[in-house]
């Protein structure tokens, strides 16, 4: 079947190629295409547009550069991970640190343009730094994690030198400017579009692409698929295998597996874990799977309410959870364990195995000690659109919880709904995902655990040791001082037990078999940018 | 009173209701529990961000003055913007319906077809070998949930036999779609006489209308057997047939007429409830309708599509009952339609 798009693609294609006919086009012109499923799509081409969702940080991610991107690794299970150790150029070729620490100065690449044609100046790098420490929301609240807060510490020294200034010594600064929020915006493109209302042209970004990445959005349609075009004068890195990439929006889980089955689809991420291990065995696919870095699947309790107040009835619930249960018959084992430790953690990475297993006769003891030998009862919420994986974890847990008293009435609630009640702290019993964008142990801790009881500490905990531990981990240079600070706040963690880790999910990412280039990327979204196709 | 008058006093007629709509949408949506601010504030740490979004989407207003500033848009023919997209939701809406529509007029039609004659067939071998058949069908389609039996589809058609083309929304990944003039694929590829993408179109629609179909074939076909029962077992059919006529003649000219006044009610009513009742065959086939538009909506609190769709299918309703008792005016003469 022959269509118009690829016939524009082709006349041009074929023209350099000097392919003979026109079936041997479409047959290059598909394998130069790379299709990916997802259940749901970005909903704006601009991270910066309140509201944005999850995916959208993998399409800002590929339509933008920023300054500085992660160097590469490979991760245990065998294929490539980013790595949070080793910043490299992107869209500076360089950087030099100030002897002091307190400064940076970026040189940008001689030659880079933004996908209008226009050159990438440090006054856009200026202007774009501005727009993410003033852009209130995600934006400004992610870039003041690394105490970026105002634009007088983006200075230009001159078209293609700018200087950041720190407000003090935090190592998430340079993070900060890696990650996909600070993407740098064709400013120039964006100030014809912006009004006095909207300074920072938002309207225009959320539904137009001004950027200068890898890729450049040729099509948008929310709800169902987002196309993406090759960058040919892309000066960030190397050039890309993919010429396009159709990201199309295929909700039903049965369906997307099937395409992927059939040869029908490049990529695809989201699956139910059953899926994935049932792909895995059949091996009609290729999967990629990582251990998601510093992020968890587990169930919260609200610290601060009755019966949970008391730290032994959560340690009681910790040792009444049915773990292997969960793991097997809800999880499918598609993710790595976090209970059973039976010694301090091997390393400082985050998330840990707790010391917790399921002891129905400690549970009972701990729940005699808190003034609740017959258990006490309490409803228990989970997201409606996670109920592939929540239903049978909620389910399990009732049967387990049962034999040590406590009964459980499960609470199915939409997204939207549970969210705005966890950061409101309205809930007694839940189970939630989270992952943190960076790799220490103290920047997760300081948006879960932390005491100015953020809407993420959804448990509602503050523990001023373990509050003070963590602004000191953050400050600290000294690595032995560092582990003992991170261990202390490991150790408080499972003591307190506030949340109750269940699993260190996997990122499993099915491929067609013969597509290479998949790597892990701190967002846990896909990283479009290195796929090939045999 | 012509009919013309009678159709105006109807559409007077539904003025209110629409309006109660607006209302009652509009309380219901708020009166969710959970906050959109906190679900759209994103992955950020603090409440501040959580402030900032919420004056960002227009909530930090009093409910009267966003109620106000829905009913001004609402004048002017805008539903609001969704919270996620930041699109217009009129917009959004007028892309998806005609998606919907082409879907659920296809396996009304094919549904139709089936339904009717297996209705008729049924009805004048009462109790016989083709009733049987009939029964079970109409029991299977009603009892399948819809988005099984299109599961089931893909699986046989597409996954094992590969007849089917992938099931991936209205076109496959690699073709675009005809220039727009009605939002109807199969009639702007004609429009651009354009016949690949038609097929390609026809393609893809044929099993998730024909899931549909499954659905809406249960209650036509059971209506029809049931009022050609009635109407076959009445005196001017008796008297017909003492008079001598065929027995085809007073089928087809004295039965059927009278039987398909409920049929066409039911018709009415069948179509109504899959326009929004076909999000589960939205979703697997991954067809961009307004069903799943909304669901998805309601899912993440984004107040003004969901708004947007109980208001579009309230016009809807009403033009179609309209429909509905227009035709059955035009067939049968002693009904008046009323205000």
């Amino acid at each position: 079947m022959m269509q118009r798009r690829d016939l524009l693609t082709l006349a041009t294609a074929s023209g350099v190629l000097g392919v003979s006919s026109l079936k041997d086009a479409v047959a290059q012109s598909r394998a130069a295409t790379l299709l990916v499923l997802v259940e749901a799509g970005p909903n704006s081409l601009d991270l910066h547009a309140p509201g944005a969702n999850r995916p959208t940080q993998a399409l800002v991610w590929t339509t933008y550069d920023r300054l500085m991107g992660f160097g590469n690794t490979r991760a245990s299970e065998g294929h490539d991970i980013y790595d949070y150790s080793n910043l490299t150029p992107e869209l500076a070729e360089s950087w030099v640190v100030a002897p002091d620490g307190m400064s940076v100065v970026f040189t940008l690449r001689e030659g880079a343009t933004f996908h209008s044609g226009n050159p990438v100046t440090a006054e856009d790098v200026k202007w774009s730094l501005d727009r993410a420490v003033t852009l209130p929301g995600f934006p400004k609240n992610q870039m003041a994690s690394g105490s970026l807060l105002e634009p007088r510490q983006f200075e230009v020294l001159d078209a293609r030198r700018i200087r950041v200034t720190y407000l003090n010594p935090d190592k998430l600064l340079m993070p900060n400017l890696t990650n996909a929020i600070p993407n740098i915006f064709d400013s120039k493109l964006v100030k014809e579009r912006a009004t006095a209302a909207d300074p920072w042209g938002v309207e225009f970004t959320r539904a137009n692409n001004a950027g200068g990445g890898a890729f450049r959005v040729a099509a948008w349609r929310p709800g169902q698929e987002t196309i993406l075009e090759r960058f040919r004068d892309w000066k960030g890195g190397p050039q890309t295998a993919v010429q396009r990439i159709i990201i199309r929006e295929v909700p039903s889980a049965a369906t997307r597996r099937a395409l992927i089955e059939r040869g029908d689809a490049d990529v695809l991420a989201d699956l139910p874990p059953k899926d994935f291990s049932e792909l895995i065995q059949a091996r009609r696919a290729t999967v990629y799977s990582t251990p998601m870095r510093n992020a968890w699947r587990f169930l919260g309790m609200n610290t601060q309410r009755a019966p949970f107040n008391d730290k032994r009835v959560r340690q009681a619930v910790a040792w009444a959870v049915p773990y292997e249960e969960i793991f097997a018959a809800a999880l499918f084992g598609r993710g790595r364990k976090l209970w059973g430790a039976t010694g301090p953690a091997e390393t400082l990475a985050w998330p840990t195995p707790s010391p917790y297993t399921t002891n129905v006769d400690r549970a009972k003891a701990l729940l005699a000690e808190a003034g609740l030998p017959n258990g006490f009862e309490t409803t228990f919420h989970m997201d409606i659109s996670q109920a592939t994986l929540h239903e049978p974890i909620a389910l399990l847990l009732q049967e387990g919880l049962a034999r040590v008293g406590i009964r459980i009435t499960i609470e199915r609630v939409p997204a939207g709904q549970l969210r705005g009640q966890l950061a409101q702290k309205q809930l007694p019993f839940f189970v939630e995902d989270f992952g943190a964008w960076f790799d220490d142990p103290d920047y997760f801790f300081f948006i879960a655990y932390h005491g100015t009881n953020g809407p993420w500490n959804s448990a509602n905990y503050v523990n001023p040791e373990l509050t003070a531990l963590i602004d000191r981990a953050r400050q600290e240079r000294e690595s032995a001082a560092y582990e003992s600070q991170v261990r202390r706040m490991f150790d408080i963690a499972f003591e307190d037990v506030p949340f109750i880790p269940l699993v260190q999910p996997f990122q499993d990412v099915a491929v067609r078999n013969g597509t290479t280039g998949h790597r892990y990327i701190f967002h846990r979204q896909l990283e479009y940018r290195f796929f090939q196709k045999p | 009173m012509s009919l013309l008058w009678q159709v105006a006093g109807r559409v007077l007629a539904a003025l209110p209701v629409l309006a109660g709509v607006v209302v009652v949408t509009f309380v219901l949506t708020r009166m969710l529990p959970g906050d959109p601010a906190a679900y759209f504030a994103g992955p950020s740490d603090s409440y501040r961000a959580i402030e900032e979004t919420r004056a960002a989407l227009g909530l930090d207003q009093p409910l009267w003055v966003q109620f106000w500033r829905y009913v001004e848009a609402l004048a002017r023919g805008d539903l609001g913007r969704s919270f996620s997209t930041g699109r217009s939701v009129t917009g959004e809406i007028l892309e998806r319906l005609p998606a919907s529509l082409e879907l659920v007029l296809a396996a009304m039609f094919l549904g139709t077809a089936i339904a009717i004659p297996l209705g008729v067939l049924a009805a004048v071998r009462q109790n016989g070998l083709a009733d049987q058949a009939v029964r079970v069908i109409t029991t299977a389609g009603i009892s399948l949930p819809a988005f099984f039996s299109g599961l089931m589809l893909i699986f046989l058609f597409y996954y094992l036999l590969a007849w089917a083309p992938p099931p991936i929304g209205r076109l496959d990944s690699y073709s675009e779609p005809p220039p727009r003039v009605t939002g109807f694929f199969l009639i702007d590829a004609v429009w651009a006489g354009d016949w690949e993408t038609w097929w390609a179109a026809l393609g893809q629609m044929t099993l998730p209308a024909c899931s549909l179909a499954l659905v809406t074939l249960a209650p036509i076909a059971r209506m029809t057997r049931g009022a050609m029962l009635a109407a076959l077992s009445s005196d001017f059919v008796r008297t017909a047939r003492a008079a001598g006529l065929s027995g085809q003649r007073v089928l087809w000219r004295y039965a059927f007429p009278n039987a398909i006044l409920p049929v066409l009610t039911t018709l009415g009513m069948v179509f109504s409830y899959s326009l929004g009742g076909a999000v589960l065959i939205e979703k697997v086939f991954a067809w961009p309708g307004i069903g799943s538009f909304a669901l998805d909506a309601l899912m993440m609190l984004d107040y003004a599509p969901v708004q947007g769709f109980v208001l579009t299918l309230g016009v809807l309703y009403v033009i179609l009952n309209l429909c509905v008792d227009i035709a059955l005016v035009l067939v049968d003469p002693r009904i008046r339609l009323a205000g």
